[in-house]
């Protein structure tokens, strides 16, 4: 139960800052484009399934805890604790995103402190991953206390997200009545980010198998035990560039894009689960 | 500031009878798969070949091990909740009425010290018998050692009396978390049928590789 509520936590809420960035883009960029009105509907509209995203995460993190009820506690150490940072982070994020999506919805507030009030939340979502990533970094479990670690956090949070917005992005118009927005880019993102992934697992691997015997139980667990998870990642991860490829060509349609989605996200929860099954710590 | 509690182990010693294990539980009343003192069998070695002739190495010993109120307690470190504290004769104590039940000290400790009560939903650990310290008294693993392979005291006084940690194997590195451990390391046999090995000879697995034989016991997969 402690991982799967984990992988879900984690993952849903890399989502949710990743999605959060790239809708804030697409309202700064598209604004002027499709008017303010229209924006500020597209991104309040985004900004409901984000929040939606990030009660998720946080409902799929009570369930890991033995006394859910002293969830609140968590609050306490942040002087020492990353775990209690990146709980602050999760709760500042929200407070942070629910000011700017008021702001704009009730059209309160300057354009100065709109601005400030996202570029907060944006912020604030950085350093929601870096304090997750280095909750991860523990000096006695090898696997974890890697560079790898902050690093493919940051491309499942973009790989994601942006996955994420793409759907939002594509619903949203159809619902409220307003004008089409597209990513163009998307598809070429979603290319680069899974390289970058098929790049970081051999090296992942490789630094494994030089370090302690903690490291290398975790490598003998990925390679070994979990074989098979790590192969199936490596297919989806395939099939995911294969389809995003596709929608760079002219059979582009919201089914392969639905399709790119689907496998992209049951690659990153293999990813994950393979992050987590990589557990060997030092000693005894 | 008094000088921080340790506690001694000598592993030439210790016969694995567990009496330390028991009366811990005992002690503390606790619960079926929580043992706050553990006692790993360690074994090692093989036979290798070594030119005509087939030599062994084969080894084994115990180490007893409970919470070793490391002087930069990870446990501490990383508990959100803030449940877990270091008093200034060096006890490290966990609250369970503030321990949330994240398991994260469980994750992080690379002694398996803290430990998980799946009834109560929060993480329990060695308090190496705080109240019978404070009475003067020895923590109840220590009494109960039939062969005085345990001791407790001032980590000074321990090293002056037993020398300093040794590295034993699989304990991690002293520098990771500063156990407040003093350890006598377990008798080998004389090295001779490995001093005859050359460096093409065949042997199984790594030198001086360890495995724990009852790792269900003590709750390691």
């Amino acid at each position: 139960m402690k991982e799967r509520a984990l992988v879900a936590f984690t993952l849903l809420a890399q989502a949710a800052v990743g999605a959060f960035w790239t809708l804030a883009a697409v309202y700064l960029l598209t604004w002027r484009q499709i008017g303010p009105a229209t924006a500020r509907l597209h991104a309040v509209g985004g900004f409901v399934a984000v929040g939606a995203l990030l009660v998720l995460a946080m409902g799929a993190a009570l369930l890991h805890l033995g006394s859910p009820l002293l969830a609140w506690r968590a609050l306490a150490n942040p002087r020492t604790s990353w775990l209690s940072r990146e709980i602050w982070s999760t709760l500042l994020l929200s407070g942070a995103s629910i000011l700017w999506a008021g702001l704009l919805w009730f059209e309160r507030g300057s354009p100065f402190w709109r601005s400030m009030a996202l570029g907060a939340a944006a912020l604030l979502g950085l350093a929601l991953l870096l304090t997750m990533s280095w909750a991860y970094r523990l000096r006695t479990v090898p696997a974890w206390n890697s560079w790898v670690t902050p690093l493919s956090f940051l491309v499942t949070t973009l790989l994601l997200g942006g996955l994420a917005a793409g759907l939002l992005v594509a619903l949203t118009p159809p619902l409220l009545g307003t004008p089409a927005v597209r990513l163009p880019g998307l598809p070429v993102g979603v290319i680069l980010l899974l390289c970058v992934e098929f790049l970081f697992l051999p090296l992942w691997l490789v630094e494994l198998a030089g370090r302690s015997p903690a490291a290398r139980a975790a490598l003998a667990l990925l390679v070994r035990r979990h074989r098979v998870l790590l192969q199936l990642r490596l297919i989806l991860m395939v099939v995911a560039v294969g389809l995003a490829g596709l929608l760079l060509t002219p059979w582009d349609s919201p089914a392969l894009f639905l399709a790119l989605a689907g496998v992209a996200a049951a690659a990153e929860v293999l990813g994950r689960i393979l992050f987590y099954a990589a557990y060997a710590r030092e000693g005894v | 500031m008094p000088e921080p509690y340790a506690f001694y182990f000598d592993a030439s010693s210790c016969t694995g009878c567990k009496a330390c294990q028991v009366a811990c539980k005992d002690r503390h009343g606790l619960r079926v798969g929580l043992l706050w003192r553990r006692v790993y069998e360690v074994v090692g070695g093989g036979w290798r070949r070594s030119g005509g002739a087939w030599v062994t190495d084969v080894h084994a010993y115990y180490l007893s091990l409970a919470c070793n109120h490391c002087a930069r307690p990870i446990c501490v470190e990383v508990c959100p909740a803030g449940a877990i504290h270091r008093r200034d004769d060096g006890i490290v104590l966990l609250d369970p009425r503030q321990c949330i039940g994240c398991r994260y000290c469980e994750w992080a400790c690379p002694y398996g010290a803290p430990q998980y009560d799946e009834e109560a939903g929060t993480m329990t650990k060695c308090t190496f018998c705080a109240d019978l310290i404070d009475r003067g008294q020895p923590p109840a693993c220590v009494a109960a050692c039939p062969m005085r392979a345990l001791d407790f005291g001032p980590r000074a006084e321990l090293e002056a009396r037993y020398g300093p940690l040794e590295a034993v194997d699989p304990l991690p590195a002293d520098e990771l978390t500063s156990p407040a451990l003093v350890l006598t390391p377990p008798q080998r046999r004389p090295p001779l049928p490995l001093s005859l090995l050359s460096p093409g000879d065949e042997g199984p697995g790594e030198a001086g590789a360890v495995d724990i034989a009852n790792r269900e016991e003590v709750g390691r997969r």
